[in-house]
């Protein structure tokens, strides 16, 4: 059990995908715009990096070595495909607001990367916990952007059509550079910073 | 047909007709120079810090060159593999011939106290090259050490580190490789290659002898005196006109060491401190027994 | 013909790869220290972009479309990048070695690259026809490559410079890349 715990806690703050390990940026930033985006990507990549890892666990004994990384991407590639007609199907404005960074999924480096580094190398049990800590440790990521670049942005934060709060005067003129792509590197930028700061990550 | 199957066949013929695609391509290309495969082969063996010092633009590089002719490692010899005497000796298996490493081989010296006094500030890009540009440095000495670390960079043994309080480079003579790109790199050429059992140096980098007025303000540097010389009985340091600065040989001199007035020779990692004691302990014996 | 110049220019700096839509960040934050790495990467890019369009885009809209398809298109076009990488490393490595040695290495990190898989889904989202989707596959690495060279000279500069030591390394390459981005918000005008 300990083993397990330990494999997931892993994922959310030892080796955590977007601020440590510096991986799958590039959903992180282009659809951090609301919260409602981060929620949404973290369940897509919730569910895509849970199913990989299990199905490339499960057949780590049979994949042979020089066909993995193409066997991995396929694999991604068709649960990618499911989570997007899903989104499509259920939630047609969440699927259109985050756009083609769905189908970029597949070239994210978190899945194909954990695939290769723990799910082929360990037991499907284990697995899963690697799968779900890097999902919580991406999704908490992905919000604390979000959060801010939405606040800083429009003055506001509204998650499921339900305005949550909002600061009075920053609402009525909002810093709207947050709400463009620059936005997200100074955000990163500085978060990134703050992390290293409180100790949490190494300086370089 | 339903959808499903469709859907299955058609990923099936594309990745079919990808991989036919892939193999053909293996057959119609030229075959693959075969020594890149020796190359990359060649390359496991090597250290992989792409310094340089052998010449070639990177250990890949330098792989590329020993696949083509193994007359390239004694012309060129790697110089971190030349103190690996394991590495070495799988690498001549791996070519079948045979290699030996070269010894100790040379390592890099600063020749600075850093015990000039500071007598500026320097706000610019912190880097020596740069600081050398704007006046005469930080330190009274004009030849001093200015400690931005131009060859910290450079190291790619990670050899070299700035004391923080004398602002002056010095050298880990267990992690030097004696690639020799310290030498180029600093501005001031206060770095030398020397060879690995030299036991001591001088710290103080005085250039010209021309600037007699700069000597005299100098508080710690080279007075020029030559006591070193005098003071060291069998010839082990002679005096160089030339550069008007004492030269050491591989020979220790402690006499001199001590005799000094500046206290600037300093002691190298391979000064044989044990043999040296040892010495002298018998000379004293020996003037006792010859005296008693 | 303006239209392609328009499209070239829209997905060079208007839409700039990198800065606006965020795609290719890791080899952007990866192989940007030095210049000449970063070139190389930066044509490599180009190179792969180029042949990924021309060969995705006939194959979904005389593929996929006709026979309602259309979202098979993510597997099918990553399996298709896949093999063209491999087959153009394999040509560069066995025809020119030259070639090979400068951006020969940097080949395989291009396949799971957000920036081609990118481009290609653009094109389709877009409609293009084949040669406008050329067009933009020529800007968007044309645009990549110019990113890249700039952010590699200003990361070779930041190296000597007094940065507070929580921020050096990525925190300040991901400042200065928002700066460079604020830099082409200039663009914005250029294509009406």
């Amino acid at each position: 059990m300990n083993q397990w715990m330990k494999a997931l806690t892993n994922g959310i703050v030892r080796a955590n995908p977007t601020f440590i390990l510096l991986l799958g940026l590039c959903p992180t930033l282009a659809v951090s715009t609301s919260v409602d985006n981060a929620f949404g990507m973290t369940a897509s990549v919730l569910f895509v990096l849970l199913a990989a890892n299990v199905i490339v666990s499960l057949l780590r004994k049979w994949i042979p070595d020089r066909v993995r990384i193409p066997t991995f991407i396929v694999i991604i590639a068709t649960l990618v495909t499911i989570v997007d007609l899903a989104l499509k199907a259920f939630v047609p404005p969440l699927s259109k607001s985050l756009g083609m960074y769905v189908p970029l999924i597949v070239v994210n480096c978190i899945i194909l990367g954990r695939a290769e580094a723990f799910a082929s190398k360990n037991s499907t049990w284990h697995s899963v916990a690697d799968a779900i800590g890097m999902s919580i440790g991406f999704g908490v990521a992905i919000l604390l952007v979000s959060f801010f670049r939405q606040l800083l942005g429009s003055g506001s934060i509204e998650a499921f059509n339900v305005r949550l709060f909002s600061i009075p005067g920053l609402a009525d003129n909002p810093a709207a550079i947050f709400l463009l792509p620059m936005g997200a590197f100074f955000v990163i930028g500085i978060l990134l910073a703050l992390f290293r700061w409180l100790g949490v990550s190494e300086c370089e | 047909m339903s959808t499903t199957v469709i859907a299955v066949i058609l990923l099936s013929a594309v990745g079919l007709i990808a991989g036919i695609a892939i193999f053909i391509a293996n057959r119609i290309l030229p075959r693959e120079d075969e020594s890149l495969q020796k190359a990359n082969d060649v390359k496991e063996f090597l250290p992989g810090a792409d310094c340089g010092a052998c010449g070639y633009p990177g250990c890949f590089a330098y792989a590329q060159a020993v696949a083509k002719s193994v007359k390239v490692l004694e012309e060129s010899p790697c110089r971190i593999l030349a103190k690996d005497e394991e590495g070495t000796a799988q690498l001549g298996d791996y070519l079948g011939i045979d290699l030996s490493s070269t010894g100790p081989g040379s390592k890099a010296l600063v020749h600075c106290t850093g015990d000039s006094p500071t007598i500026g500030s320097y706000d610019g890009i912190a880097s020596c090259a740069a600081a050398v540009m704007v006046g005469a440095g930080e330190k009274e000495c004009p030849y001093a050490c200015v400690g931005y670390g131009d060859c910290v960079s450079v190291c790619p043994a990670n050899a070299i580190v700035i004391d923080p309080e004398k602002r002056v480079a010095q050298v880990d003579w267990e992690k030097c490789i004696g690639c020799g790109m310290c030498v180029t790199a600093c501005p001031r050429g206060l770095i030398s290659l020397v060879p690995a059992e030299t036991p001591q140096y001088l710290g103080c980098n005085y250039l010209s002898k021309k600037d007699v007025a700069e000597r005299k303000k100098c508080s710690v540097g080279c007075l020029h005196c030559q006591m070193c010389v005098r003071a060291s009985e069998s010839g082990e340091v002679v005096w160089s006109d030339e550069r008007d600065l004492p030269e050491f040989s591989t020979t220790p001199a402690p006499d001199a060491i001590e005799k000094c007035p500046r206290k600037i020779i300093l002691k190298t990692p391979a000064y044989p401190e044990a043999t040296v004691m040892a010495a002298r302990a018998a000379e004293d014996a020996s003037d006792v027994t010859s005296s008693g | 013909m303006s239209e392609l110049v328009a499209i070239f220019f829209g997905m060079a700096l208007v839409n700039n790869m990198v800065l606006s839509k965020f795609l290719g960040l890791c080899p952007f934050f990866g192989v940007s220290k030095k210049l000449s790495s970063a070139f190389s990467m930066g044509i490599a890019v180009l190179l792969v972009m180029l042949v990924a369009s021309a060969v995705t885009w006939p194959l979904f809209h005389y593929l996929l479309v006709p026979y309602g398809f259309e979202f098979m298109r993510t597997v099918i076009f990553i399996l298709v990048i896949a093999s063209l990488v491999q087959i153009i490393e394999m040509t560069i490595k066995r025809t020119n070695m030259t070639l090979y040695n400068a951006l020969g290495i940097y080949l395989p990190l291009i396949t799971t690259n957000c920036a081609v898989l990118g481009i290609t889904f653009i094109n389709i989202d877009a409609q293009y026809s084949f040669i406008q989707a050329l067009t933009a596959a020529l800007g968007a690495g044309a645009g990549f490559t110019l990113v890249l060279l700039i952010m590699s000279g200003i990361r070779e500069r930041l190296d000597l410079a007094d940065i507070p030591r929580v921020f050096r390394g990525a925190p300040i390459a991901f400042l200065v890349a928002g700066l460079l981005g604020m830099a082409f918000l200039a663009f914005g005008g250029m294509v009406r």
